[in-house]
This record gives C-alpha cells, sequence and structure tokens, in this order.
C-alpha cells in the first residue's frame, strides 16, 4: 500500500493534520490504534482551546504578549521560545480555520477555571469536535484505519521509506512519501513512566486513552530522533483517588484544594494549597501527590466550602466530626484533628476572595497557606482522597518550525513531521495552561499538514 | 437543558423533572459524550431524560389514579377507544330515531340527521373542558415543582418568550449542532419538519371546527359543507398533514437505536402516532364516502368514536409532553431573566 501522507495518531493533532494534508491534495491515510468507539485519543476529553485574539487595547482581548506571560508564569522557562512564539502567534488563525471546517462554539462553562477571555469552548466539547473533524476527513477522502497500530519504521538514510502496520493479526507495509507522527505521549506505559517516576507511577491514574503507549516514540528515539522535554515531566493533576486507572477525563479533578487544606496519608500538610491563583498551580498538584507516600492526599474542608467549586463525579467523604471522617478516609483520627486545629489557629481572619489573591493567609504555620485561608469549624466536613492524573507525557520528539521532526545527528528526517502531545515538550517544560495542548495540536498539525502536502507536490 | 444543569448544584425531584421536559431528545449530547458507551460509564442523558419524562407524565396527572391506568400506552388506547366506540354507538342506537348503523343519510343537514348535534357537542364539550382542567393542573404543578428558582412571578413578557421558543421548537437544534435523530451521527432536520407538520395538522383541523361552528352560528348553514368551503379545506389539508407526520414518525422511530429512548416513552409515541391516525383517515374515509354518497352512519360512529377515545386519552399520554415542555421552558425562561 502506498500513500502521499501516513498521519499515525487519531486526536486532534492528527486528524488537523490529515485535514490539511488532504486539503492541500495529498492522498492521506490516518492509522487510529483504538477501535472506532475509542477513536480521538485525549482529545475527546478536552473542552477548550486557547488562542490569542482581539485587538491590543480592547478589554475583551487576548493579546500574544498576555499568552506569552500566562504560559512563561506557569511552565517557567520554555525549552524553546522561537517555538514558543511561533505556536502563540498562529494560534489566532486556529479558530477560523477550525470553523471552516465546521467547529461550532459554545459559551464557556460556569466553573472552569475562569477561562472564558482567553479559551474557547467548542460546542459539545472534544468527542464532538474529533466526531466531526472524521466526518471532514472522510468527506476529503482521508481512508480511516481503526485498531490499526504503527508498529515499525524503515529508513534509507534520513527518508522513512516504509512503516510496517498492524491490524488485529495481519500485518501489512505502507509505503508513505511523508509521515506525520501525532500518536501521543506515552503516559498510559506504565513500565516506561516507572522508569523515570519510579515505582510510585503504578499509584497513579492516566486521566486519558489507553492506547498512549508511546510505541512510535519509541521507535523514532531508537531511529535517532531527537527527544525533546525531560523524560520525568507531564501533565498531571489531582483528581478523585476513586475513579477508574484509564478515561476518566475531566469529571474526576478535584477543584477544592485551595479552598480547603490537603493532607498525605499521615494527615500531614505538605504544601501552600493557597499559594497562587488556581488555574495557575492546578498542575503542580499531580507532581506534588506524586511525591507524597502512598502516592495520595486528602482534601479537607467543611461546610462554608462546600458547593463553591466545580462538582465533580464522586461525591466527598462526609462526616459530623472531624475524628469520623478521619474514620470514613483511613486518616490517622489524632493526627487529623491535631493538623486541623493546628491549622485553624494560625489563620488570620481576612476578606476572603477566591476570584483573587486574597489577605486571608496563616501566619506561624509550616507550610503556611498564603491565601483562601479560613478556619476549617463548620460541620459536617468534607474530604476528598487524591490521586496523581497524569493527563500527558512531555518527553516526545523535538522539531523545527515547520514540524519536521530533528536528528540528534543535526538536522531533520526528510519526510517526518510530528504534532500535538507528541511535541508539547518543545514548549511545555513543568506546569501547564489549561487550553493549550489543543493549541499546540491545532497549530502544529496544521503546520506538518502544509508541509507534508507542500513535499508532496514538489 | 445544558446551561439550566449548569444553573444548579443539588437537584430535587422537581428539578430532574423539570430538565427533562426542558429536553427535547436532539441527542446531541449522546453524540457529543465521551462517556457513553464503550466507557465504563455507560452515560445516556437521552434514555434517563426519556424515562424521566414518562415517569413525570405519571407524577403530574391528575386525577392520579387515572396517570397510572393510563401509563400502559399502545394496549390502554386500544381498550379506551374500543370502549369509546361501543358506548357511542350503543348510546346512539338507543336514543336516535334514524335507522340502522349501515343507513346513508343525504342532502341538506345530513351531518346532524346521521348523529345529533346536541349528541356530538356535549360529550365533545365534556372532554375538552376535563382535558383542559388535567392539563391546567399538569402546568401548574410542574411550574410549582421546579425547584426553589420558582420564586419570581410569571409575567406576560415571560410567558410569550416561552411560547415562542416552545414553537419555533428551539432547542431542537442541539445548542447549534441540529438533532440527532433517528441516526446518531448525523443531524438531520427531519424530527422538526415531522413535528411541525404534525402540528400545523392539528391546528388545522382545528381551525377547520372553528370555521364550521362559525359557519353553522354566524351564517346559519349546516353541514355538510362543499368540498371548496373553507372548513373542508381546512379540515382535508390538516388530515393529510396528520397522516404524512405520523406516518413518517412511525416509519423513522423504527430506525432509531432502541438505547437512546425508553421503551415506556416509545409505547406511548406509538400509542399516540396511531390514535391520530386512525382519526384522521376515518375523518378522510368519511369526507370521501359522503361526497360519494352521503354519511354513512357506521363510519361516522367509529370516526366520533376514535376522536372520544382520543380525547379522553390525550391528558395523560404523550400528548401531554406539550403542556409540560411548555411549563419547563416557561421556568427556563424565567430562570434565565433573573440570572442574566
Amino acid at each position: 500500500m502506498r500513500c502521499d501522507t501516513l498521519v499515525i495518531g487519531g486526536g486532534n493533532a492528527a486528524l488537523c493534520a490529515a485535514i490539511s494534508a488532504a486539503s492541500a491534495g495529498a492522498l492521506v491515510i490516518l492509522l487510529e490504534r483504538a477501535p472506532a468507539g475509542w477513536r480521538g485519543g485525549n482529545s475527546k476529553y478536552t473542552r477548550n482551546i486557547r488562542c490569542a485574539h482581539g485587538q491590543d487595547g480592547s478589554p475583551d482581548a487576548y493579546p500574544e504578549s498576555e499568552f506569552a506571560k500566562d504560559l512563561k508564569d506557569v511552565t517557567g522557562e520554555e525549552s524553546d521560545p522561537a517555538l514558543t512564539q511561533l505556536v502563540i502567534e498562529r494560534s489566532r488563525t486556529a479558530p477560523l480555520w477550525m470553523e471552516s471546517y465546521g467547529v461550532r462554539w459554545q459559551p464557556a462553562l460556569r466553573g472552569t477555571l475562569s477561562l472564558s477571555r482567553t479559551n474557547q469552548f467548542f460546542l459539545g466539547g472534544g468527542k464532538a469536535l474529533v466526531n466531526n473533524y472524521y466526518a471532514v476527513a472522510e468527506r476529503l477522502g482521508v481512508e480511516i484505519l481503526y485498531e490499526a497500530s504503527a508498529e515499525d519504521f524503515r529508513f534509507e538514510g534520513t527518508r522513512c521509506t516504509e512503516v510496517v502496520v498492524r491490524q488485529a493479526d495481519r500485518e501489512d507495509t505502507i509505503e508513505p512519501d511523508t509521515v506525520i507522527v501525532a500518536s501521543g505521549g506515552f503516559e498510559a506505559n506504565i513500565e516506561w513512566l516507572t522508569q523515570h517516576l519510579g515505582e510510585g507511577a503504578r499509584n497513579c491514574a492516566i486521566r486519558g486513552t489507553r492506547y498512549n503507549d508511546g510505541t512510535v516514540l519509541a521507535r523514532l528515539l531508537d531511529a535517532g530522533a531527537q527527544p525533546c522535554g525531560e523524560p520525568d515531566t507531564f501533565h498531571g493533576i489531582a483528581v478523585d483517588a476513586r475513579g477508574p486507572m484509564f478515561d476518566g477525563g475531566i469529571v474526576t479533578r478535584i477543584d477544592s484544594v485551595p479552598l480547603g487544606i490537603a493532607v498525605n496519608r499521615d494527615a500531614k500538610r505538605f504544601y501552600d494549597e493557597g499559594e497562587d491563583l488556581w488555574p495557575k498551580r492546578y498542575a503542580t498538584w499531580g507532581r506534588l501527590i506524586l511525591g507524597q507516600p502512598g502516592q495520595v492526599a486528602f482534601s479537607i474542608f467543611d461546610d462554608k466550602t462546600a458547593g463553591t467549586f466545580m462538582t465533580t463525579l464522586y461525591r466527598p467523604h462526609q462526616a459530623a466530626t472531624m475524628e469520623e471522617l478521619a474514620g470514613a478516609v483511613g486518616l490517622p483520627p489524632a493526627s487529623l484533628s491535631h493538623t486541623v486545629s493546628e491549622y485553624n489557629a494560625a489563620v488570620r481572619v481576612g476578606a476572603f476572595d477566591p476570584q483573587r489573591l486574597d489577605d486571608c493567609s496563616t501566619v506561624g504555620l509550616t507550610p503556611p497557606k498564603s491565601h483562601w485561608a479560613r478556619a476549617i469549624d463548620t460541620p459536617p466536613y468534607y474530604a476528598y482522597p487524591l490521586r496523581t492524573g497524569i493527563t500527558f507525557t512531555y518527553r516526545g520528539l523535538a522539531v523545527d518550525a515547520r514540524a519536521r521532526v530533528k536528528l540528534v545527528a543535526g538536522s531533520t528526517f526528510e519526510n517526518v513531521f510530528a504534532a500535538g502531545e507528541a511535541v508539547a515538550g518543545n514548549i511545555l517544560t513543568s506546569g501547564y495552561l489549561a487550553g493549550f495542548g489543543m493549541t499546540i495540536g491545532t497549530v502544529f498539525g496544521r503546520i506538518a499538514g502544509e508541509q507534508a502536502g507542500e513535499l508532496v507536490r514538489a | 437543558m445544558f446551561p439550566a444543569i449548569e444553573r444548579r448544584i443539588d437537584f430535587t425531584a422537581g428539578d430532574l423533572s423539570q430538565l427533562a421536559h426542558l429536553c427535547h431528545d436532539c441527542r446531541a449530547c449522546y453524540q457529543a459524550c465521551m462517556y457513553t458507551e464503550p466507557h465504563e460509564f455507560a452515560v445516556d442523558i437521552p434514555r434517563v431524560m426519556s424515562e424521566a419524562r414518562v415517569e413525570s407524565f405519571e407524577h403530574f396527572a391528575r386525577p392520579r389514579i387515572a396517570g397510572a391506568a393510563f401509563r400502559n400506552g399502545p394496549l390502554t388506547l386500544a381498550v379506551v377507544t374500543l370502549v369509546a366506540i361501543v358506548v357511542v354507538t350503543v348510546v346512539f342506537e338507543l336514543i336516535s330515531s334514524t335507522p340502522g348503523l349501515l343507513g346513508i343519510t343525504r342532502g341538506h343537514d345530513s351531518l346532524y340527521r346521521t348523529v345529533s348535534h346536541v349528541a356530538m357537542a356535549v360529550p365533545a364539550l365534556l372532554l375538552t373542558s376535563f382535558g383542559a382542567w388535567v392539563a391546567a393542573a399538569g402546568f401548574s404543578e410542574c411550574v410549582r415543582q421546579a425547584g426553589a428558582s420558582a420564586k419570581a412571578r410569571l409575567t406576560p413578557v415571560i410567558l410569550a418568550r416561552a411560547f415562542v421558543e416552545a414553537v419555533t421548537l428551539r432547542w431542537l437544534g442541539g445548542g447549534g449542532g441540529g438533532c440527532f435523530y433517528p441516526d446518531p451521527d448525523t443531524p438531520s432536520p427531519e424530527r422538526r419538519i415531522a413535528h411541525h407538520l404534525l402540528v400545523f395538522g392539528l391546528a388545522s383541523a382545528f381551525a377547520a371546527t372553528i370555521s364550521a361552528a362559525f359557519a353553522e352560528y354566524v351564517l346559519g348553514r349546516n353541514p355538510p359543507y362543499r368540498l371548496l368551503s373553507v372548513p373542508v379545506i381546512l379540515g382535508t389539508v390538516g388530515g393529510v398533514a396528520v397522516v404524512i407526520a405520523c406516518v413518517g414518525l412511525l416509519i423513522r422511530n423504527r430506525v432509531s437505536p432502541p438505547a437512546l429512548g425508553s421503551a415506556a416513552s416509545e409505547r406511548g409515541d406509538t400509542a399516540l402516532l396511531v390514535s391520530l391516525l386512525i382519526v384522521a383517515i376515518t375523518g378522510i374515509v368519511l369526507l370521501i364516502v359522503q361526497k360519494a354518497s352521503g354519511e354513512l352512519r357506521i363510519l361516522l360512529l367509529v370516526h366520533l368514536g376514535a376522536v372520544a377515545g382520543l380525547y379522553l386519552f390525550a391528558p395523560y399520554g404523550k400528548l401531554m409532553h406539550a403542556v409540560y415542555r411548555f411549563a419547563a421552558i416557561v421556568v427556563d425562561v424565567r430562570e434565565r431573566a433573573a440570572n442574566p
């Protein structure tokens, strides 16, 4: 089998790439490793995309400069400033491109992380977006193969000449003119995770698809591709420990953390819950919980806080006293009561305002709670058991501004491109900015598709 | 429905009923949901809402015992219609002076010589009033139970806005993506068109009755009316529209995957569509026979019996969705006015 462009992956980045390439006239085959009912990778669990928009000076605008600052605030140093700049700039044209292919928008959901100005929500969320793109891709003549995984690659120099594809028991060889890798990170590969994160990785939940096992990443890295991102970095958050090990999606995310206290399984606090606004800190808690004994933690709060954050799938544990609550979640009762009274004693009363960095803080407490500190004294008391939920890993393929995969030995592969989570590590080092994954996927997916199309025509 | 869900954190039974009726069964949410099968959560919102609606028909029905009795859909319809026809027939046989079921009456005032005006009007008035009372009781109970937000007053503006949203089927649009019925993967305007056609047909038939009443009481002319008269044209157009819409909906019901609906709801749908079909078809046949020969008594009694059955059944079956959905939209418009 031959084709002009082989797209490996079935999520947002892969679909944007396939659609771009097909629109440029290329004959495209897309390999979705999952069965049709599970298609779309992690993208089906997304809800919005962050894009620069508006005129500088307008109150509703989100200029590139502010976008860049927001990114820097949460991730610190970017790996590749030029690529970061590229993604932010190209994000401006993304919504129009998406609309031209049938994507519709909806008002920002309540209970999200204050995103209505900066992020745009696609109608029906990620699954609807993915469904729409699949329909568009089919209309453009893209051949979509389900339960099809790319197992091996053959090269002549820096040119990929063959890709071995397995579907059920059959193995086929495809001869592509160009290859676009958009098959995600390796977060579903628990063994690989333990190599970099330790055995504690086995106690983490994987928030998305179980099909991202990094096979293609590994093959290309073996073939000399230059990696990007540190191997132990990832986007991870605090999720409800009672959730499923895969495919929990958004509904298991716990947002009560900054409004109460967080303790580990010894009922000890371990980090400043109010360090900064939740949208800027929510992505740090994945790693924080990973570092705690047993990779578990608990968000403790009282009746004042109940109902002030986005509801989740499971109801919190509830009790009339702190001792009872400890019993309900398996914490040592005396220790929990001690931690709470120590915390309550350190709270200085202020003007509570969860929308900004208020003056409700603790004094003389280690670790402190810098903002939104209120005494936990109004029953009933609540607790969410927390686990690390890994969204995706940052270790991936280094690319240039044309989405071509770089080689360790210098320059790039002749005809191999990459997009999506597989290239996130080019920009994200630690931490995460809500909606940015879709930005990376859409921008690089389009670039890869366009570039592949040009190469095919040449 | 989803914006209404987002306005709440805890849900009472009244809230659930409110949301279920606000839902127009567009099924776009099933297409967009990442937690439907094969996901282990197996979320199926269209089905849950469908079951909630059926339950609320029973819950809001007055008197309550009638609501429970009518839950069984087609079987009840069949029994009720049959009983209605038999009762109507026997009563008229006993009290009438015209001869025989198979008699044909022609000429001036042939309709009322076949079945007297009083014998038609009085039961119709009784049944309509009873139905209207049940509908009004259901409507106000629905609005009352819709939750804490139901504190603000119902202004004419709210009612007018709600009426427009209800009549245009605004919320069948899936928030912009369209209605995914009967195929959960492909949006289609079918259902909206069929529904509008059905409502148009019923409205036209109702207008026919009104215009006939006008002709009778104001113009002093009794039925039967000429083929090209206003009542007959309105009635025929209405009847044909009803037949096309009902047949279309019945056929498409077969195609839609059962997982997204509920068995009870489907039974109720079928019952209503079949009963409407019977009324419309018997009416059209009656017209054809009337123009060809005259009023065929048994046919007229069957048609009247079918109408009586429909009216008896209407306050408890699928037809009530119009009342409850309108109530839900009214509550929702009021909520949106209070929470801009």
